[in-house]
């Protein structure tokens, strides 16, 4: 009788208040509230990025033209100045740029499969991995710069020795994420799979070597950014093409808008890198709460 | 919606289970027996004893619970039958019918308090995981899988991801993905002490209907003494390290728990039983 006569007035006050929605149309109502707030908060920040990004370099230029920053265009160069030269000597960036992409991607490569592959092994097999424990822990240790001249004396001037010097950086960060992340795997999990008759080989690729992707993935963000660091200062050191000769070169040269474009593709490429391997993050760890 | 199901469930398994089963259906052999087992767990430099010199045989087919304070050496117990470690003193042997098994063994289900799903797959993957590492083809497991997250309430929610689950819900997939492997022999230690009492009683309720339609050796370990009563054959009270009490539970099967829970005799079992154990607690034995 009373749920009724609640029936009742809910009813008869309905048409009065909105139209009645479906279950369905109010869920995607809230989904679509959701994402709407989400989206204005992200377009937030974004406009205060690019606001800061903006106040910097409006400084920089009025500051160099001004005369506060003291002969400017030997030592501190301007945006301006650094558009202008990225335009007039883009045919020459664009070649040396692609030298460098290459290099780092390669060596980025390289360097996680073999991270990856020698960190499963030491993972599944520890005697192993303490057997080569103090070799790779003083080669880890070792300032990897100073391997580039034995690189230059084995592979020559050639793109070769950039990938080893990027290689030698990448491997290390990775096989040791490698085994950390597998070593981090809760105990009880591999416990669970064994209850549940998993064999050894089973729980390695079922359960250790999923559980270790996070821990992983912080290991490739940092190998992106040591791979394209060798591949620059072995540049540096000696090379035909790439982003690290036209430091060198236009440091030398005392023109800064020179050294800031090439910074600034640097820059630029390491965000894209950043941008591809987050996105096969959010692919990968989906299952991950509140990411 | 809980309590339409447990209704639906009532009508149509005390019909189908009188027929199906016989209400104590014990062969003959042991499930399980333990003979004078003692148990350290060694540490770095001292060791405690958590079992001293226990004796029990479990009967094949026979339910038991395990109850008693905690640290009391419940679920050293389970680990044993489970082969995650060996007695230091004394002998266990574990069958099926009257095959001995080899420890660990894959014909042995074992579900803890704790969840334990796999973060990175989806629930019916969870579920699946069991089937999957039978080697079990893709369609059939799945087909399974199903059928177990639709028994303890999860139809729907196939994809969703353990950590987007509230604990409850864990739990229960937690009990499909052991039923799922269809398990000749279960293991359970508190496998429902972090639910909320209405979904309880339902996964209870459900819990004995499945295996009273599919009978097979049970050591359940709790901290509920109701639920022991309404589960099992038989009540190991335990004290400290040691077996206090050995009790036949006298209710017939099969059970219509939501009934048992209020019968008088009911009642009064299991109020004997929790004095049983305040005894074993102050350190007393049968």
């Amino acid at each position: 009788m009373t749920t009724d006569a609640v029936t009742a007035t809910t009813s008869a006050d309905a048409p009065s208040a909105e139209p009645r929605l479906s279950h369905e149309q109010r869920m995607r109502n809230a989904i679509s509230a959701a994402r709407r707030r989400r989206r204005q908060r992200s377009l937030t920040v974004v406009t205060l990025q690019i606001l800061t990004v903006s106040l910097l370099l409006g400084l920089w230029e009025l500051f160099s033209r001004t005369g506060v920053l003291p002969n400017a265009n030997i030592f501190y160069g301007r945006p301006s100045g650094v558009g202008r030269f990225l335009w007039d000597n883009r045919s020459d960036l664009w070649m040396n740029t692609k030298s460098t992409l290459y290099a780092s991607v390669m060596g980025f490569s390289i360097g996680s499969v073999g991270g990856v592959v020698v960190g499963m092994i030491f993972a599944r097999w520890d005697l192993i991995r303490r057997a080569f424990d103090p070799l790779m822990t003083a080669l880890a240790s070792l300032p990897r710069i100073a391997l580039a001249p034995l690189f230059l004396l084995w592979f020559g001037i050639t793109d070769n020795a950039k990938i080893a010097v990027a290689v030698s950086g990448v491997f290390f960060v990775v096989l040791f994420n490698t085994v950390a992340g597998v070593r981090q795997v809760d105990r009880d999990l591999q416990t669970v799979a064994r209850l549940l008759g998993a064999k050894k080989g089973q729980i390695f690729f079922k359960v250790l070597l999923p559980g270790a992707v996070p821990v992983l993935f912080a290991g490739l963000r940092l190998a992106l950014i040591f791979s394209t660091l060798g591949v620059v200062a072995s540049e540096m050191i000696a090379a035909r093409h790439g982003l690290g000769t036209g430091v060198v070169r236009y440091g030398q040269n005392l023109e800064p808008n020179g050294v800031f474009a090439v910074l600034a593709i640097l820059a630029a490429m390491v965000a894209i890198f950043n941008v591809i391997l987050r996105f096969c993050e959010a692919r990968l760890l989906r299952w991950q709460p509140e990411r | 919606m809980s309590s339409t199901t447990v209704q639906g469930n009532n009508g149509m398994t005390s019909e189908r289970i009188t027929n199906v089963v016989p209400p104590n259906p014990v062969s003959g052999h042991t499930g399980v027996r333990f003979s004078n087992v003692t148990h350290w767990f060694v540490g770095e430099s001292d060791a405690n004893l958590v079992l001293e010199n226990i004796s029990f045989e479990v009967p094949d087919g026979e339910f038991v619970a395990i109850v008693g304070a905690s640290g009391c050496g419940k679920t050293t117990i389970l680990n044993m039958i489970a082969g995650l470690y060996e007695p230091t003193e004394g002998t266990l042997e574990v069958s099926i019918g009257e095959k001995r098994l080899a420890l660990p063994s894959k014909r042995v289900g074992y579900m803890w308090a704790r969840d334990a799903l796999l973060p990175w797959r989806s629930l019916l993957r969870n579920v699946e995981f069991g089937l999957e590492l039978r080697k079990v083809p893709r369609s059939e497991r799945r087909a399974k899988a199903e059928k177990y997250l639709t028994m303890t309430g999860l139809a729907g929610n196939y994809r969703k991801f353990p950590a987007q689950l509230s604990h409850g819900m864990r739990q229960r997939a937690n009990l499909a993905r052991l039923l799922a492997i269809e398990p000749e022999f279960l293991l359970m230690d508190e496998p429902f002490s972090a639910l909320d009492a209405q979904t309880k009683a339902v996964l209870q309720q459900e819990f004995s209907r499945i295996w009273e339609a599919n009978v097979r050796t049970t050591v359940y370990v709790t901290h509920d003494l109701t639920e022991a009563c309404l589960l099992a054959d038989r009540v190991i009270v335990m004290g400290q390290g040691y077996l206090a009490y050995d009790l036949e539970v006298p209710f017939e099967r099969p059970r219509n728990l939501d009934e048992l829970r209020f019968a008088p005799d009911f009642q009064s079992f299991s109020h004997d039983l929790w004095l049983k154990l305040q005894h074993a607690k102050e350190g007393g034995r049968q």
